[in-house]
């Protein structure tokens, strides 16, 4: 996948890859394409082979692990996937309650997944705005910025409009 | 008379002491030279262009180093998308869309991502029908030749 920097997007057609899953939020972690909250599975993130959005093995096949794709289900305790902050090394699947940290490291393991955040979530799919390495989103509780390098969460409503909720 | 007004950084996240900035501000718009008067029209109409033309739902967000737009809206119980007000087919001549009309029809969910000259997208609408059940489609595709100039 060819990095682009400038310019303006064009396009006339679309395909719907074989197995590519329907989902309510969509980004990008490295070189692949995830798919959260999927129709088969809410709590799920699915995502493509490496470095190609048209390919879409099936999960845990021999196709899917000799191209790292896969999928992971998150703990349904935390809600429904909401959200995904995009990253070239890890990126953060954001459920109603918690956020999760994808790590890529490769290999058969793909990606480490640890729970980053139990309290604070996106709230809803459309809550979150990722501006560069910023993530702006919306709990149950109020506003929230993460920065994505650092992993450190400001509540930015305290005190103000969080108030309100 | 047009007239600018000019007020301290709007600050409403910040505690009320110390704050040199305003924590209230209504009935203005926001610039990046200050603030303007909300200006309400009260007669006229929207022109609708190009694809746009029969839009019941629509969202948009944006990909890109430009911010393109990137649409996804409801014409006639399908589900359409675009950039920047244009149509994108697709390559299959496949449609999504609702088999009966049913009431309160919206694009509930949308979400798109730039990955290299690709743009992979996901959408569902969903609509009351009789009886109270809820109706769902869903579309989830990716663009064949999108390229960046």
């Amino acid at each position: 996948m060819a990095d682009k920097v400038s310019g303006n997007y064009t396009a006339t057609t679309y395909a719907q890859p074989t197995g590519i899953p329907d989902g309510r939020c969509i980004g990008r972690i490295n070189e692949f394409v995830f798919i959260g909250a999927i129709s088969s599975n809410l709590f799920a993130v699915q995502w493509c082979a490496i470095g190609d959005a048209s390919d879409w093995p099936t999960p845990a096949t021999d196709d899917a692990r000799s191209k790292q794709a896969g999928s992971e289900t998150l703990s349904s305790d935390y809600g429904i996937v909401t959200a995904i902050a995009d990253g070239d090394f890890f990126g953060y699947v954001f459920q109603e309650r918690a956020i999760t940290k994808f790590t890529y490291v490769g290999g058969d393991v793909v990606f480490t997944v640890d729970v980053f955040e139990e309290q604070r979530g996106c709230v809803r799919s459309g809550r979150m705005v990722q501006v560069e390495n910023r993530a702006f989103f919306e709990s149950d509780r109020g506003y929230h910025m993460l920065d994505t390098n650092s992993g450190q969460i400001i509540d930015i409503g305290y005190g103000k409009v969080d108030d309100t909720y | 008379m047009k007239e600018r007004i000019v007020f301290r950084n709007f600050q409403p996240d910040v505690d009320d002491l110390p704050n040199d900035g305003l924590e209230d501000c209504d009935n203005v718009v926001h610039e990046p030279e200050g603030y303007k008067p909300v200006f309400l029209e009260s007669t006229g109409a929207f022109a609708t262009t190009g694809a746009l033309t029969a839009v019941s739902s629509i969202v948009v967000t944006t990909v890109g180093p430009n911010f393109d737009k990137f649409h996804a809206w409801l014409d006639s119980d399908q589900i359409k998308v675009g950039i920047n007000g244009v149509e994108i087919t697709s390559s299959g001549s496949t449609t999504v869309s609702f088999a009966t009309s049913g009431s309160n029809q919206a694009i509930c969910f949308f979400d798109a991502v730039a990955f290299g000259d690709e743009i992979i997208f996901t959408v569902e609408a969903q609509q009351d029908e009789v009886g109270g059940t809820v109706n769902s489609i869903r579309l989830t595709g990716r663009t064949t030749d999108a390229a960046l100039g």
